[in-house]
């Protein structure tokens, strides 16, 4: 027998909002490496969020940013073992993300050069109109940007990574993750300066 | 004078480091999916090794009981001759047919005392042809006479038809000496060959026969006979009749194990897939016409049902609704909660099969039961699908087959399952039981797998199904 079509079904899902407690986060960790599904459970609802941001800085649309949170929570299960419980663990699940994000961005083949912003803006960024903007519209811009200027910004630009870096880990140059940075710049200047007057033009 | 550039990066850093967008609904399930995957297949390898030490035991089980089946004919006389010669039949003979040399008696041996039970086993076993007629005068102390057509009284053992081919001088000697009374009665039972029992002193090559070759069996041995001989008779007797029809009807449980990887690596449509679909219920129901030739293979073929029902549920992920706070001095709301929703899909998708067997086996039995190994392919006849899916395209629900208007029809969705599911190899064993010589009652534990998959090639995702099915039928014997 077939079941009705049920319209408007809700379900409301609090964001947790507590610190974390390294004790918790201990238990927690040997309780994923047993198995637990638990366990597993409530470390992906732990860092699934701030992953997910991660992955959507990363990837060209949200389908994709999904599809690596995915393969990447599966890379944290079955490698934490290999945490030693040194150092901050977010930071090594980010690792993990970010990893996972640039493994499939190579294995996309994503162009580094696309139609460039090659002109500098005329005048510089207020701060304040980055400021206005919500988490989610900065998400957006970053990922208008094209593909290997996204992937050199999010590493040196908000991951810290240096240009030797960013450039052993995507396979490029230095010089070529230099210019790839400031064009990725000019890229979101020029975005910004488009909202900014349009925010002016509406106030 | 800070650079504008890296003043920049700090805006996004300070910002994006580290900010939180709740995932999607569906990552979950499928990321709990693979999980359990992993969980499942040392459980699923346990299944597997349990299943083979089944079916070794059962092996192991028919081959000890046939060779105490072998062991047990080859001791206990043969019923069937038994019963041929009839109950008036008091015949002794020898199992061997050999002549046995007739040892010398003692002289001046004395005249040993007999007991009863052993004069009477004694005197049963004067009633050779050649002695018949002249034991009517025999007196043996503890004996009476007893006329020519002598009928044993109730004795604890049952005389067995073992032809003695005795020498014509050993019958002639055996004769006078029953004439001349007492003495010689013992010479004769010294010299008979005849004599089992212990107590008579017997040469040692004698007794060796004697325990090679039972005469007499006990009473207890009719018992056993009378069980082995019922269990016979509720068994098709497949010796006499190698060749016969077989007909099975079945049905039972099945496990349907579904398998969905991305054939244009499309791993997002995958995802949906395996989030939106899950499994369920499965039968299969059959019949089946068997031809036994030299009594133990088989051919099979007849017809097979299966049907498949899986579980289509969808929430619509897009729609999402973010609950904000706005804190004074705080530009930045904080996200304090999250609504999921609208557009709950649930319905059944349904996959029917009508299928031709046609298997090869192998049957071993052993009394009433027995058990049969099969193997062979299976072609689709008849494929018929009905349900829900995601539409690669669209990414939302979409209808197949003729099922209600739960979703609208696209035009990929009527695209996504071949006409036939083609071939499978399928294999089995069975384990069946006599009610009669004609009917008996079978389990038949049977696996199967589709050997292409399902789904057409130009849809993005492959589709294949192995399925784990348990048969509970009867069979009739014609």
């Amino acid at each position: 027998m077939l079941h009705l079509v049920k319209c408007a079904y809700l379900r409301v899902l609090l964001t947790p909002l507590s610190c974390i407690n390294p004790l918790n986060e201990y238990d927690l960790i040997r309780g994923c490496i047993r198995g637990s599904a638990k366990c597993q459970r409530d470390l992906y609802e732990r860092y699934a969020g701030k992953m997910y941001a991660v992955c959507l800085r990363y990837a060209r649309t949200r389908e994709d940013a999904a599809d690596i949170l995915q393969e990447g929570f599966l890379k944290v299960f079955s490698k934490l073992e290999q945490f030693q419980f040194q150092g901050s663990f977010e930071g090594w699940i980010r690792r993990v993300m970010v990893n996972t994000a640039l493994r499939a961005y190579q294995k996309q083949r994503f162009e580094y050069e696309q139609s460039g912003y090659e002109r500098l803006p005329e005048s510089p960024v207020d701060p304040d109109a980055v400021a206005m903007l919500s988490e989610e519209e900065l998400l957006n811009l970053v990922r208008q940007l094209p593909d290997g200027y996204r992937a050199v910004f999010n590493l040196v630009a908000i991951e810290g990574y240096s240009h030797a870096e960013a450039a052993e880990v995507l396979g490029i140059q230095e010089s070529t993750s230099r210019s790839q940075l400031t064009k990725a710049r000019r890229h979101l200047e020029t975005e910004l300066i488009k909202i900014e007057k349009i925010t002016d033009r509406a106030l | 004078m800070e650079n504008p550039e890296q003043k920049l990066d700090d805006l996004f850093r300070q910002r994006l480091h580290g900010a939180e967008v709740p995932p999607p609904p569906f990552v979950w399930p499928a990321l709990e999916a693979e999980l359990r995957k992993k969980r499942r297949r040392p459980i699923l390898l346990f299944w597997l090794l349990g299943f083979i030490g089944v079916c070794t035991g059962m092996g192991l089980w028919y081959f000890i009981t046939m060779d105490q089946t072998s062991s047990l004919a080859s001791s206990a006389p043969n019923p069937s001759e038994q019963e041929a010669l009839g109950p008036e039949s008091k015949t002794l003979t020898m199992a061997t047919g050999e002549t046995t040399p007739v040892p010398e008696p003692a002289a001046a041996e004395p005249r040993q005392e007999m007991e009863p039970s052993t004069t009477q086993s004694a005197k049963g076993q004067l009633r050779s042809r050649g002695v018949a007629q002249k034991a009517e005068n025999v007196k043996v102390k503890g004996l009476e006479t007893r006329p020519q057509a002598y009928s044993m009284p109730e004795s604890p053992f049952v005389e067995t038809s073992v032809d003695v081919p005795l020498a014509a001088a050993e019958t002639s000697t055996i004769s006078g000496s029953v004439e001349a009374g007492e003495n010689q009665a013992n010479q004769t039972l010294a010299k008979s060959s005849l004599d089992q029992t212990a107590a008579v002193t017997l040469p040692p090559q004698m007794l060796g026969r004697s325990l090679r070759a039972p005469l007499i069996t006990p009473k207890k041995f009719k018992t056993t006979n009378s069980k082995s001989s019922s269990r016979q008779k509720l068994c098709y007797d497949f010796t006499r009749q190698p060749s016969a029809w077989l007909v099975d009807v079945y049905g039972g449980p099945s496990l349907a194990q579904r398998s969905l990887t991305s054939a244009l690596d499309d791993q997002p449509y995958l995802n949906q897939r395996l989030s939106t679909e899950h499994r369920n219920l499965a039968y299969q129901a059959g019949a089946r016409v068997s031809l036994m030739f030299k009594g133990n293979f088989l051919v099979r073929s007849g017809v097979h049902y299966e049907q498949i029902t899986e579980t289509f549920e969808y929430i619509d992920p897009t729609s999402v609704t973010y609950i904000l706070t706005y804190f004074p001095g705080n530009p930045v709301p904080d996200t304090v909660g999250v609504l999921y929703g609208e557009n709950y899909l649930k319905t059944y998708n349904r996959y029917f099969f009508v299928d031709v067997p046609l298997t090869v086996g192998m049957e071993m039995r052993s009394g009433r039961t027995g058990f049969s190994i099969n193997a062979g392919i299976m072609a689709n006849l008849l494929f018929n699908q009905r349900g829900v899916i995601i539409d690669p395209q669209s990414h939302q629900p979409a209808r197949f087959g003729p099922i209600g208007k739960v979703a609208p029809k696209t035009a990929l969705s009527e695209e996504v399952f071949r006409p036939s599911a083609g071939l499978s190899a399928t294999a089995s064993v069975q384990w069946f039981w006599h009610l009669s010589p004609h009917y008996r009652i079978f389990v038949e534990p049977s696996f199967r797998q589709i050997l292409r998959p399902v789904s057409l090639a130009s849809h993005p995702v492959e589709h294949r199904y192995s399925i784990f099915s348990l048969k509970l039928g009867a069979t009739k014997i014609f």
